[in-house]
């Protein structure tokens, strides 16, 4: 943060408010508009609230919606030491909300409470992850993500952001007083928007695709290859997809949808030398099923 | 009313069927009588709100200008830099409203705005005048020693967004006014399948209800799923895609991805075969003026592509059995902390024309009588500059257009812009006299909400402990309308 000298009050004023930080804090006299910068963040970095503040939603980001209290006091106690009197390391703060307890064995424990909806955007990037997308340019480009995501990498509408930490979708998670941010920003447009746009990717966005057989440098294209030796045996197939997607938590009723869906498919066909047509048809149900949709 | 109650009145109604908000109101009686149009003056019973909501805080300072001499030597002083010279304001930019404003203060619209001041002139539009969240009254003495409530979180967007769309700070729950309104009367639609809340603009805490949620929808109308429609090889993956939403799903959040997947795949035919049943609009979409930057063509066309099919929607308003729809349109941009003197003159005339052709277009359809378009915005801006822009502020004026409205008058009293005067809470941001419930019930009693129901939606302006004064200054209805709905 950048303070501009011109527009700093530093001599008294006669109006208190001009002299009160957070907490009734007074600023200190004499300083100069670095120094009354600095300040003026020592002490909100330093009020006690900042610790849970900040717990909560690294937690609600990477982890789970609703974390219970114990959890984030958990966290808050790290924020404030680090075991070395070191207040806000953020890097020990980020490890320990991924190896708490609760982020481990949630799913087991609270197997209904605990997790959290996808955000749109992280479903794409967990579809390259998983199958080594890449375009020959190296770059991953999407030209409109708010088209098909309601969202875009570092163009948040404001700042606050894409969805409020508090959001709760009306209904029963509102009757259960469960949060789900993510969900602010998927209706009736954008849920099948974003399911379109994985419906398009799994269909045509891996190399050896009938419908794009020669991808410009500028597309970004997964490989499905891994999948396809599996597609002889469905069961295989989606016990992979489940694996690389879904962390093992695919219920028996969605695998017995997938599979008798798949079985369906013949393993090969005209434009299809063996098992194409099967890995993209799993690949798009599982991700844009109501399971995948929340990670647990 | 806390979540327990909420829970347990939605309950009832799911069971019941009865009146959620009203212990003595009656569902049956009130769809009875929006079916058979008693007391609706004749006709085709049809009412729609449109909620055009001006997100990050109108600069209502430069928008309704004060033209008489002390009026606008106040407004150049406590606005060096933003504020426009009288000579800018002429003849074709004064507001002539049909009521004088007090101590002989004049008005006028930002230059930009010409087709609203044109609706206004010709009677079509009212400006209301100094509104905005309100817990109850305050003034600049109790405001500034903290001896009154004020919203939580006065000056921050999302907040205030939210008390401005809910109006019940006090409920966790944030259930927007016109939800409540949706929740009451959906079932005297013909057709209940198709929320009458329509938003145009994706999610919205004002179409948020207990039981009705808003459907949202694009400017070219329903989304197609691929692969999903139609016959041949899409219906064995129609036929997994409905069993793997159909469930059973174990997460309350799987259920709920699941469920607005299915209300979009459920409501496409009906939205899709309604406006295709329809002529479309013939009402032409007119041209900027020249003289403008880069923000008002990009502004227009979002607003335009949005009223556009609120209209459409209107026009298929039989296809789709509905006779009340309430839609929410929304415009970025209006955060002018800089360069506020070109991007609010851009947004003032992108709107303007906008508005003015939505009104066209409800005139051409036979239904300007029956369409009230509003506008809503986070907030006022300061009166005070912070050299390019202004910054957030609390009170704000608004326009309520159609030919139910009781137009060319300004309803309460343009705010005091002296520097340090009665109206200053402190840096220019100025305080409202009129409260959003009261704004809001007056459109809500217009739009069929019986009085008992108002108590409930905005439990402020309950008359056995109203929180806000009888009739005074500058509006001629009551504390619970202020009458610009004819």
């Amino acid at each position: 943060m950048q303070p501009f000298a011109e527009f700093h009050h530093t001599e008294p004023d006669a109006d208190p408010d001009n002299n009160q930080f957070l907490s009734g804090v007074l600023r200190p006299a004499g300083g100069t508009v670095n120094s009354n910068l600095d300040a003026a963040l020592d002490n909100i970095f330093n009020h006690p609230n900042v610790g849970p503040f900040l717990s909560r939603r690294l937690i609600q980001q990477l982890v789970t919606s609703n974390p219970r209290p114990a959890y984030i006091a958990r966290m808050t106690a790290v924020f404030n030491n680090n075991g070395q009197a070191v207040r806000g390391d953020l890097r020990a703060l980020t490890a320990a909300i991924l190896m708490d307890p609760e982020a481990r064995i949630g799913h087991l424990t609270m197997p209904t409470r605990f997790g959290k909806v996808r955000e749109p955007i992280l479903r794409q990037t967990q579809l390259w992850r998983a199958f080594g997308a890449r375009a020959q340019n190296n770059r991953y480009a999407d030209w409109n993500p708010e088209g098909h995501f309601n969202q875009a990498p570092n163009r948040s509408p404001s700042v606050f952001n894409f969805y409020l930490p508090d959001y709760q979708r009306p209904g029963e998670l509102t009757g259960l007083g469960l949060y789900s941010p993510e969900l602010q920003i998927v209706n009736e447009v954008f849920v099948t928007r974003t399911a379109n746009w994985l419906f398009n990717q799994a269909e045509r966005q891996y190399l050896g695709t009938p419908f794009n057989p020669n991808p410009d440098a500028r597309a970004v294209m997964m490989e499905f290859n891994t999948l396809w030796s599996l597609a002889n045996s469905p069961a295989a197939l989606i016990d992979e997809l489940n694996l690389l997607l879904m962390s093992g938590q695919m219920s028996a009723h969605m695998r017995g949808v997938v599979l008798a869906y798949i079985e369906t498919i013949p393993f090969a066909a005209v434009n299809d030398p063996g098992g194409r047509q099967r890995a993209w048809e799993a690949v798009h149900l599982v991700v844009t099923s109501p399971e995948y949709q929340v990670q647990k | 009313m806390n979540r327990r109650d909420l829970i347990r009145r939605s309950l009832l109604c799911t069971l019941g069927g009865a009146s959620l908000y009203s212990q003595f109101g009656n569902l049956n009686l009130l769809q009875a009588a929006a079916l058979d149009g008693s007391g609706k003056g004749g006709g085709e019973d049809y009412r729609a709100l449109v909620c055009v909501f001006l997100n990050g805080g109108n600069d209502n300072v430069n928008t309704v200008i004060p033209r008489d001499s002390a009026g606008h030597a106040a407004y150049l002083n406590a606005r060096p830099g933003l504020a426009l010279p009288l000579s800018s304001l002429g003849a074709g930019t004064h507001l002539n409203p049909l009521t004088a404003q007090s101590g002989g203060r004049q008005y006028a619209l930002h230059p930009a705005a010409a087709p609203l001041r044109s609706l206004f002139e010709s009677g079509r539009c009212a400006v209301v005048a100094n509104v905005g969240p309100l817990i109850e009254p305050v003034t600049r003495a109790s405001f500034q020693n903290g001896s009154v409530r004020v919203p939580p979180q006065l000056f921050s967007h999302s907040d205030q967004q939210v008390f401005w769309q809910t109006s019940r700070p006090d409920v966790t729950e944030k259930i927007g006014w016109a939800g409540r309104m949706a929740d009451l009367l959906q079932a005297s639609n013909p057709n209940p399948q198709l929320s009458m809340s329509l938003s145009l603009r994706g999610h919205n805490f004002l179409q948020t209800g207990v039981n009705v949620q808003p459907y949202s929808m694009g400017t070219q109308g329903a989304e197609a799923r691929s692969g999903y429609l139609g016959g041949g090889a899409n219906m064995a993956r129609r036929a997994a895609v409905d069993a793997l939403l159909n469930g059973p799903l174990a997460h309350p959040m799987e259920r709920a991805a699941a469920q607005i997947q299915r209300r979009s795949l459920d409501n496409y035919a009906l939205v899709t075969s309604a406006l295709a049943a329809n002529p479309g609009l013939s009402t032409p979409t007119p041209s900027l003026p020249g003289g403008l930057g880069n923000v008002a063509p990009s502004a227009y066309g979002q607003l335009v592509g949005q009223l556009r099919m609120v209209g459409r929607m209107i026009q298929a308003r039989q296809q789709l059995g509905q006779r009340r729809q309430i839609f929410y349109v929304s415009i970025g941009g209006y955060d002018f902390h800089d360069r506020l003197l070109d991007d609010h003159r851009d947004q003032l005339a992108a709107l303007s024309l906008a508005l003015q052709m939505f009104h066209d277009i409800t005139v051409e359809l036979g239904v300007a009588n029956q369409v009230t378009t509003f506008t809503a915005s986070d907030f006022g801006r300061t009166s005070s500059a912070n050299g390019d822009g202004s910054d957030h502020g609390w009170d704000g004026e608004h326009f309520v257009i159609g030919g139910a409205v009781r137009g060319r008058d300004v309803y309460g009293e343009l705010p005091n812009l002296s520097r340090g005067g009665p109206d200053d809470a402190g840096w220019g941001q100025l305080i409202p006299k009129l409260a959003v419930d009261q704004y809001a019930a007056t459109l809500a009693r217009w739009f069929g909400v019986s009085e008992s129901q108002i108590n409930d939606i905005f439990p402020s302006l309950n008359p056995a402990n109203p929180r806000f004064p009888a009739a005074s200054g500058g509006y001629i209805g009551s504390y619970r309308d202020l009458g610009f709905m004819g």
